[in-house]
């Protein structure tokens, strides 16, 4: 399987991260560096869903990375084995999987095919 | 490219969510191994419920708990029905190279409230039901082959605490939660505590449990599938520590034969003194003489002068009648003969004790005690399939090995989610 994502988009990729970073810093400690924050409870509150939504954004472009998620034009069906051919992969449908985690709810999504012979919506692997 | 796999005729998986290794769930392996812990070891699916929102920050419904708990339990049934079947087909292989020294494996039966299913809300035809239990310690060995302990432990020379030890043992093994949950509060004080520290015992190394409501014949092939994935077939002192009950024996002579067969200590001392004092009812003093005369033939493993002082106590008092009840002298002490007779080649106590052989099940007792606290209460009450998926998850967070986690690493995918649900593509 080969990485679906060029060297330039995973700079791109880098990029958003880094201000996504600079968004929870900001949560955290705004322009004064407290940000209103007194008690424990407030700054371990601020904290933890800080890095939770950073958390969730890394599971979730990890999960988009994989080249498991949209094998290409054509695949192999894995009831009868015979090709299944789109003109596009953006013929496929995308299922959205919901996943609880540690760190909140995270989606990512998957390419569905259908196979005109066996009638069966499968999720094939790159 | 990859083609995917189909498992199970009719069905089909997603190779990403293998590759993920994510089950149909919607909660990630750590969530579900939290669900798990939290469902196996909280004394109610509510509290789990509850706990995992306070833990966890994990909202869920009681009934998803107990959904998912009850799921993981049965993957993990068929996961040990798996070992049993390899077990019995001669392919299980254990799961270190290196064998223990000193195994011993620990048998008994508690108890558990089942009710029927069907029929709308509410419980319906409550009965109880046994599970059985076992028990697989490793322990070190201990230097030397003199008896570590020849003379009997103070506790059991001591009037009260035997006599608080007998009842205890009674109202454990006779019945319901309430019973002992009543006889715990009234007895802080541990009963077995031992007051010489100079005395070189085995130490206890690692526990592993099997569960299970299915039959004698069943449970054996699970117990010797643990046993051989544990390495005690190769062990080089082994034995099956029992309370005498008359399934124990003939399961341990078919899957055990190179064992040493051990019979409870704990309980051969309650028949000794209930056979003593049923004898001398009144009599405190001859009652107690005779009790320590024959505890101390038991203790040493001398099986014959103890068969000869019960046979003489039935014959001082008489036959008991055909239909004699049960508080009966005459058949307390008969009864306790034919239990000495019957269990006399695992008696040899001295020897065990020289070996580092365990000398009760307490291990097991305890074991059970602790399956109790999630199984057995006064408002549970089980579907015969819920109470086995729940023991199997209890029996795996009872287990000191890696169990746990090894299964959530490598549990083996479900259903794809979405089968059949999608539109027909364009």
């Amino acid at each position: 399987m080969v990485a679906k994502r060029s060297r330039a988009e995973l700079a791109r990729l880098r990029e958003e991260f880094r201000a996504r970073a600079d968004q929870a810093f900001d949560q955290m400690f705004g322009s004064d560096g407290q940000n209103g924050l007194v008690t424990f409870t407030e700054r371990e509150d601020r904290a933890c869903e800080a890095t939770d939504a950073l958390a969730r954004w890394l599971m979730e472009e990890h999960l988009v990375l994989d080249p498991a998620t949209d094998p290409g034009v054509q695949v192999d069906c894995p009831i009868c084995g015979g090709p299944v051919r789109y003109d596009s992969p953006e013929q496929a449908e995308l299922e959205i999987r919901e996943f609880h985690t540690r760190r909140g709810k995270v989606e990512y999504e998957r390419a569905a095919r259908r196979c005109p012979r066996c009638r069966k919506i499968f999720f094939p692997v790159g | 490219m990859r083609p995917a796999v189909v498992r199970v005729a009719g069905r089909f998986f997603s190779l990403l969510d293998e590759r993920l290794k994510v089950g149909t769930e919607g909660y990630s392996p750590r969530l579900l191994a939290k669900i798990e812990y939290a469902g196996a070891n909280e004394g109610s699916f509510e509290q789990a419920r509850r706990s995992l929102e306070v833990l966890a920050d994990l909202s869920m419904s009681t009934k998803h708990v107990w959904r998912i708990t009850g799921r993981l339990g049965r993957e993990r049934g068929q996961q040990r029905d798996a070992a049993v079947t390899a077990m019995q087909a001669g392919d299980m292989k254990p799961r270190h190279a290196e064998p223990p020294v000193v195994a011993a494996i620990h048998l008994d039966a508690g108890k558990i409230q089942l009710r029927q299913s069907g029929g709308g809300a509410g419980v319906r035809g409550p009965h109880w039901a046994d599970t059985k239990v076992g028990c697989f310690l490793t322990y070190t060995p201990i230097s030397g082959d003199r008896d570590p302990q020849p003379d009997p432990p103070a506790v059991f020379l001591d009037p009260p605490r035997v006599m608080r030890l007998c009842r205890e043992m009674e109202r454990v093994r006779s019945m319901p939660a309430q019973e002992s949950r009543a006889s715990k509060a009234t007895c802080d004080e541990p009963l077995l505590v031992e007051e010489q520290p100079q005395i070189e015992r085995a130490e206890r190394l690692v526990r592993t449990a099997v569960a299970t409501m299915e039959s004698v014949e069943p449970f054996g092939w699970m117990v010797a599938a643990e046993a051989k994935a544990r390495g005690f077939y190769e062990a080089a002192l082994k034995a099956v520590v029992g309370d005498g009950g008359n399934w124990i024996g003939p399961l341990a002579e078919f899957h055990f034969p190179g064992f040493t067969q051990v019979l409870d200590f704990l309980h051969l001392l309650v028949h000794l003194y209930a056979a003593a004092t049923a004898g001398h009812r009144g009599r405190a003093k001859p009652a107690w003489s005779l009790y320590e005369r024959w505890l101390r033939w038991a203790w040493s493993g001398e099986v014959r002068p103890l068969i000869a002082g019960l046979q003489a106590e039935c014959e001082r008092l008489g036959p008991p009648p055909p239909r004699a009840s049960d508080d009966d002298p005459r058949r307390i002490v008969s009864l306790a003969l034919e239990y000495v007779k019957s269990n006399a080649n695992r008696m040899d106590y001295a020897n065990y004790r020289r070996a580092g052989l365990p000398i009760t099940s307490t291990a097991v007792e305890s074991l059970i005690k602790q399956f109790n606290k999630r199984v057995k209460g006064t408002e549970q009450f089980w579907l015969e399939g819920g109470a086995e998926a729940i023991l199997q998850v209890r029996a795996a967070y009872l287990s000191e090995d890696d169990r746990v986690v090894q299964f959530h690493d490598h549990r083996p995918p479900g259903r794809a989610v979405g089968r059949n649900r999608l539109r027909p593509a364009a």
